[in-house]
């Protein structure tokens, strides 16, 4: 008979040999060559902050995410290091933005835009396309359009937003109801997005995409875009994203007149919605369920 | 309980040389990844000649034990896994301390030094060279700026 206390210490003798043991051999296969010097205590404690901050934020935890990237931008900041201290400041406008803090997000993105000497083009550029997002959120349309012109006119090729800038566009003119131009930005946002690897990006293109084609009456092409980006956010996981597609689905299939499948697509958008606890989300599409009539 | 204890009695047995060795290997290991960046090309070919000795000793160990046969792939595969690991290797050992039976095997109520030899050695490789090419390079610290961060973008539509 085992008890739980000797299997316990029997499996620590053994992981603790095992780890050695595999550190051992880990240093072996590493080979010679020259050591760069190790980064300072400072440096790595605001890192470890900035990484345990990001997955406080993967995991949907916006207060412990603001209070460690606001470590991290405390300990980047008290060693100059421009470039941590400049990712850390936009994230935490993205963090305080989706807590609903906006004038706290943009006065973060203001401070990294007031020192361009200190932060170099690349955050530049990914300043001023949060800082279009944020005016796409006011909503100030032509503000947004503004900041995406500045963002476009700092990112360098290839220009890691140029995907999100042209997704903004086509959403902007999809506000203003202009479907052709909505869908020629999409067409745009997909096309950069691709090569690049940024398959949600990619994603949310194809969804722009298959409500302009659909409203063009392009109901195939539309049920497809709506198909490849449900298969996309579906694969990455992206429960909010997914329900985003169901109902771009459902809108493209009650524009064509098939009911029965828009019903399905809004059926299921409601679930994921519920499932994922976005309840309110979940009553507004059931709203628009409802408003098909009955089956 | 008894059939228990000779069962460890008898791996402690086949592996108490091998553990003798790996401490003296650990301390070795942790004065040369100390200074390893400093250290001359000769010094590093010392290094390394102790760890083919080091890989002798692995492959007794896997023949005494297939849990580190069976493991060790994968955790050379998942160094972050392994990392993971010895935090839990960590609490068990301090379950040991605690413990402290009289019943229990010599080695086994060696396993905490052990353990503390492992986090030193682990602390000593994190900030050297040869662990960190190993690792897979950090994530940006920059999250993505995606469209669909706007809340304009995340409503249905």
């Amino acid at each position: 008979m085992t008890t739980r206390f000797e299997s316990k210490a029997a499996a620590a003798w053994l992981r603790a040999t095992s780890s050695l043991l595999a550190l051992a051999a880990g240093v072996m296969l590493a080979g010679c060559g020259s050591a760069p010097p190790p980064p300072s205590a400072a440096l790595q404690a605001a890192t470890v902050n900035s990484q345990s901050a990001a997955r406080a934020w993967a995991r949907g935890d916006l207060a412990l995410a603001r209070t460690l990237y606001e470590r991290a931008l405390a300990g980047a900041e008290s060693i100059e290091d421009f470039p941590l201290a400049g990712a850390t400041l936009l994230n935490l406008a993205l963090v305080q933005s989706r807590a609903g803090d906006a004038a706290g997000a943009m006065a973060r993105v203001e401070r990294l835009l007031a020192a361009p000497q200190r932060y170099g083009a690349a955050l530049q550029a990914a300043a001023a396309t949060r800082k279009a997002l944020l005016h796409l959120d006011a909503p100030d349309l032509d503000a947004a359009l503004d900041w995406a012109g500045r963002a476009e006119a700092v990112c360098t090729a290839p220009c890691a937003q140029a995907a999100a800038l042209a997704n903004l566009r086509a959403h902007v003119a999809w506000q203003r109801a202009d479907a052709a131009g909505s869908a020629r930005h999409a067409e745009q946002a997909l096309a950069a997005a691709t090569p690049q690897g940024q398959a949600a990006e990619q994603a949310n293109a194809l969804r722009q995409l298959g409500r302009a084609r659909g409203a063009l009456g392009l109901s195939d092409q539309a049920a497809t875009d709506a198909a490849q980006a449900l298969a996309i956010d579906q694969r990455l996981g992206l429960p909010e994203r997914v329900a985003l597609d169901l109902v771009t689905a459902a809108e493209i299939e009650r524009q064509r007149g098939r009911l029965a499948a828009a019903r399905e697509f809004y059926d299921r958008a409601r679930q994921v919605y519920l499932a994922s606890g976005q309840a309110a989300q979940a009553q507004a599409v059931q709203a628009r369920l409802a408003a098909l009539g009955p089956p | 309980m008894d059939q228990i204890l000779q069962n460890a009695n008898t791996i402690s047995a086949s592996m108490a040389e091998a553990s003798k060795q790996l401490r003296e290997m650990a301390g070795e290991l942790r004065e040369r990844a100390s200074g390893l960046g400093a250290q001359s090309t000769t010094a590093m070919e010392q290094a390394n000649r102790s760890l083919v000795r080091m890989d002798g000793l692995l492959r007794q160990a896997e023949r005494g034990l297939d849990t580190v046969n069976g493991k060790l792939p994968s955790m050379l595969e998942k160094t972050e896994g392994m990392l993971t690991q010895l935090d839990a290797v960590l609490r068990d050992g301090r379950t040991i301390s605690g413990a402290a039976a009289q019943g229990l095997p010599p080695l086994l109520r060696g396993a905490p030094p052990l353990v503390e030899e492992s986090r030193e050695i682990m602390q000593g490789l994190r900030d050297t060279w040869v662990l960190r090419t190993l690792l897979p390079a950090p994530p940006s610290p920059l999250l993505p700026v995606d469209s669909h961060d706007a809340a304009a973008l995340r409503q249905p539509r």
